[in-house]
């Protein structure tokens, strides 16, 4: 049978044990002894998002942070991109270039829905780009067309090089 | 011999009758879309052939034969089909730094696919011309290059 460090039914440690047993109030079947104080961790607030997901607060388990999509991606494109070399940056360009063209709709008063497809041309099979389709109302189609070449100025600057080269910008009507 | 500007020509034309079919419609998207075609491929050709040559033989891994510079030369038609000039000239603008004019171009070659291949759409008179007109001002931009 192993030793107990502090046996409390030896005298010299008789007093304390009897201490330990008064100061402790733990009802049998109670997980939190009364006695003492106990603190809640509050989930942390200066970290970002994106930390959080594999954070645990006390007595939580890891939360898995769902982020909504800001625009729709097919599931085409979704693979498409997937394939691509450097793929995780061309797809925060194309996020990129889609937040500038809202944002230059926005000023411009067009309400429209932006969304990623693919492109694939019917006369050659290999040649296969993202296609970003900017959906406007019919009365407002004409008026999208005559921003054109603004937009495309406003939403493609500082944009890779690689990245223009695999992306087609298309106004549609929705 | 017919010049690149017929093609716009006649797709205004197809488009100025009072009532315009969609067959129509479709055909001077169509026009005008190879207007476009056909005045990058002059300008890049004439006077940015380093450029396109160096795109071309990126794009194909590969050197471009003596025989196929005289094939570019000339613009001979197999020799353009082989190649897929229709995408390799936005990568010509795009490396010329004309970015905004090659995504332009690729918008309008979708729009031609749509226009000859895909029976769903509809295509009336109001869109082709706005359509036709944005084409047009491409065009114009560059054959200024």
């Amino acid at each position: 049978m192993p030793q107990l460090a502090f046996n409390p039914t030896e005298a010299s440690n008789q007093e304390t044990a009897i201490n330990i047993l008064t100061t402790t109030n733990v009802p049998a079947g109670t997980l939190t002894p009364t006695g003492y104080e106990t603190e809640e961790i509050s989930e942390p607030k200066s970290l970002k998002p994106k930390f959080l997901s594999s954070a645990v607060t006390s007595l939580e388990y890891p939360r898995i942070v769902e982020t909504i999509p800001k625009y729709e991606i097919s599931k085409e494109a979704e693979v498409f991109i997937f394939k691509q070399k450097k793929a995780v940056r061309y797809k925060k360009d194309l996020v990129t270039i889609c937040d500038r063209i809202a944002e230059f709709l926005q000023k411009a008063n067009i309400e429209a829905e932006i969304s990623i497809s693919l492109f694939q041309d019917p006369e050659y099979s290999d040649w296969v780009e993202s296609k970003i389709i900017i959906g406007v109302n019919e009365k407002e189609f004409a008026k999208a067309y005559e921003l054109y070449g603004n937009l495309l100025d406003y939403s493609l600057g500082k944009i890779r090089r690689k990245t223009i080269e695999k992306v087609v910008i298309a106004i549609a009507k929705r | 011999m017919i010049t690149c500007d017929k093609f716009l020509n006649c797709a205004k034309r197809l488009l100025r009758n009072r009532s315009v079919r969609e067959e129509d419609s479709r055909s001077a998207i169509s026009r005008a879309y190879y207007s476009l075609y056909h005045r990058t491929l002059l300008t890049t050709k004439n006077r940015y052939s380093f450029d396109l040559i160096q795109t071309i033989e990126k794009h194909k891994k590969r050197r471009l034969t003596p025989t196929e510079r005289r094939q570019l030369s000339s613009l001979d038609p197999d020799f353009l089909k082989k190649m897929n000039f229709h995408q390799l000239l936005p990568l010509a603008l795009s490396k010329m730094g004309e970015r905004t004019k090659a995504v332009s171009f690729k918008n309008y070659r979708d729009l031609r696919n749509q226009a000859d291949y895909d029976l769903r759409k509809n295509f009336g008179k109001r869109d082709a011309i706005t359509l036709v007109n944005s084409i047009e001002t491409l065009f114009n931009q560059v054959a200024v290059l």
